[in-house]
């Protein structure tokens, strides 16, 4: 028996670009929203962002029939199709998060470059873009740094156009819902900030909590946005429970069915009701406990991935191609086409950690504006 | 005046023999596993009083096809006399046309590694044959033609026999019409 048509690579692919996305919102929020509480996230958010927007695109052309036509979508692009408009955003994006980098990084990565020897003093060349200033580090241009930062941003929000896709088809009623694009949106902040919170734990040397990082942890924007995401997935399923037919088989696949585990053990309840309330918990707490941060960041960045498996697969249920049943499950070339995209991300990101200034290397100052005051 | 090619499907012909699934697999080279005619079964009535119901099933052709907007790519497209094809050349197999056929209509060719679906058998139509589904049934149950000749054979049944299209909630205006469908066929899914 085949898998689904759209299957696991499908849903790395709309996984991957909601990280991409919720990232880079994270880090919009300290850069461009002056949230104090995301500063200490924001730089790791940002190689986030750069890292699954390069990535995102991977599963969708290992699963592609023919991967050596994917340009046609930009030599052939349809604009009635919502699938052409995703390669043209994605490059957008790109572009807009990688310039933006160099305006937020630019006196770090002068100051690193001015250390660094070899591959890396190269690689840091590359990314300030322009002559390596003598003397003093010039400040960055504001203006540069607000444009770029504010196009990616708008961009980002963009990023809930797989909820689009998958929204118009009047052919799959589970997935026809309006509401698609903000529930990928709100799925995306919320896996986006958890790994980039779960980044910075991991990657954390010290023991304490100081009060930069339990001013972070005590933030209930995470909190309150898997409240949200929760919210939206239990209306919109109780509302679908009385839709058609086609729509009730397919529920019933995913609350007590073959999907039941995936979307509402893990996806729901362990991957979402469980993380928000240890988060709320560990926000009220006197001394926030990075350990707690951790697990519940964890369960969620692993909860919006069921839960978005869930959803796309269980779609496919009426209606199977020819006629033919297909597995809920994916297919062994699936599973080690997905490892392979994991491993090449992992490459990517200690690379772009080794690369990248992200520890700080100059004083931080105390809000985005104050960098904006030319020295 | 251009063709409109329209196929007419009498169910109370069918014997539900699957002859123009083996004949359009045979006709067209359609791999294993896949199928682009294929047939639904379905018991109906209570038991012991139970019938067996037979229904052919292809790419309907839709006037307003849902797969033709959504191809990023443009390789799906309706000609102007109806029929809705593919691109082989251009297809970069990424399957939202398959997601969006109400149908189920298309499938992933796993030899070309493109899109597939029924084309009416448009080499045998362009060269005055029938398509291999019709030309093979035994009970004469498929009928094609072109529905801008009212003297065409799919005309007439049309104009004598009261006939439905599947799933007309979809708005696809299917240019596969059948006589003798049972009302709980036409919405697949319902009980």
């Amino acid at each position: 028996m085949t898998s689904v048509e759209w299957g696991l690579p499908i849903v790395a692919n709309y996984y991957l670009a909601g990280l991409a996305a919720g990232s880079y919102i994270t880090y919009y929020l300290w850069q461009g929203f002056g949230l104090r509480a995301f500063r200490p996230v924001a730089k790791l958010a940002w190689i986030s962002a750069a890292v699954f927007a390069v990535a995102s695109p991977l599963p969708v052309l290992a699963h592609l029939g023919q991967p050596g036509r994917s340009y046609y979508l930009f030599t052939s692009f349809h604009w009635t199709s919502s699938l052409a408009w995703a390669g043209p955003i994605l490059v957008a994006f790109i572009l807009a998060v990688l310039l933006n980098g160099r305006f937020f990084f630019y006196p770090d990565v002068v100051l690193a470059y001015r250390a660094a020897r070899g591959f890396r003093r190269k690689a840091l060349r590359i990314l300030m873009i322009s002559k390596p200033p003598a003397g003093a580090v010039p400040p960055t241009s504001a203006f540069g740094l607000k444009v770029t930062g504010a196009i990616a941003f708008v961009l980002a929000l963009f990023f809930g156009y797989p909820g689009l896709e998958l929204g118009i088809l009047g052919s799959r009623p589970l997935w026809a819902n309006p509401a698609n694009p903000l529930m990928f949106l709100v799925t995306a902040v919320v896996s986006g900030m958890a790994f980039t919170v779960l980044l910075w734990i991991l990657l954390g040397r010290r023991a304490s909590v100081g009060p930069a990082e339990a001013e972070a942890l005590r933030n209930l924007i995470l909190p309150a946005s898997v409240g949200l995401f929760l919210v939206m997935n239990v209306m919109a399923y109780l509302t679908l429970s009385y839709a058609s037919p086609e729509v009730r088989e397919a529920m019933g696949i995913l609350a007590t069915g073959e999907l039941g585990w995936i979307f509402v053990g893990l996806g729901l309840i362990v991957g979402a009701l469980l993380p928000a309330f240890l988060l709320t918990w560990n926000a009220l707490h006197a001394k926030p406990l990075r350990a707690v941060a951790a697990v519940s960041t964890l369960l969620l960045v692993v909860g919006a991935f069921a839960q978005k498996y869930g959803f796309v697969v269980a779609g496919q249920v009426a209606n199977p191609p020819g006629g033919q049943t297909s597995s809920l499950w994916p297919t062994v070339t699936e599973i080690v086409e997905l490892a392979a995209v994991v491993a090449f991300l992992y490459f990517l990101l200690q690379v772009a950690l080794w690369i990248s200034p992200w520890r700080t290397v100059t004083p931080e100052p105390e809000s985005p504006t104050e960098a904006e005051v030319p020295a | 005046m251009e063709h409109r090619w329209a196929m007419v499907i009498d169910l109370r012909r069918c014997v539900g023999c699957r002859a123009c699934t083996v004949a359009c697999k045979s006709e067209n080279n359609v791999p294993t596993g896949v199928f682009r005619t294929w047939l639904r079964f379905e018991e109906i009535g209570e038991y012991p009083n139970t019938r067996p119901r037979f229904l052919p099933l292809f790419c309907n052709h839709c006037d307003n096809p849902p797969c033709v907007p959504v191809c990023p790519v443009l390789a799906t497209y309706k000609r102007d006399d109806g029929l809705v094809l593919i691109d082989y050349e251009k297809c970069i197999g990424c399957g939202y046309c398959i997601q969006a056929c109400p149908y189920g209509a298309r499938y992933m060719n796993p030899v070309q590694r493109t899109a597939d679906k029924c084309t009416l058998c448009v080499h045998r139509l362009e060269s005055g044959q029938a398509p291999a589904c019709v030309e093979t049934c035994i009970g004469r149950a498929l009928t094609v033609g072109d529905l801008n000749n009212p003297e065409s054979d799919v005309s007439g049944l049309l104009a004598n026999y009261p006939a439905q299209t599947l799933k007309p909630e979809q708005g696809t205006d299917p240019m596969f019409f059948y006589i003798g469908l049972d009302g709980r066929l036409v919405h697949e899914g319902e009980p």
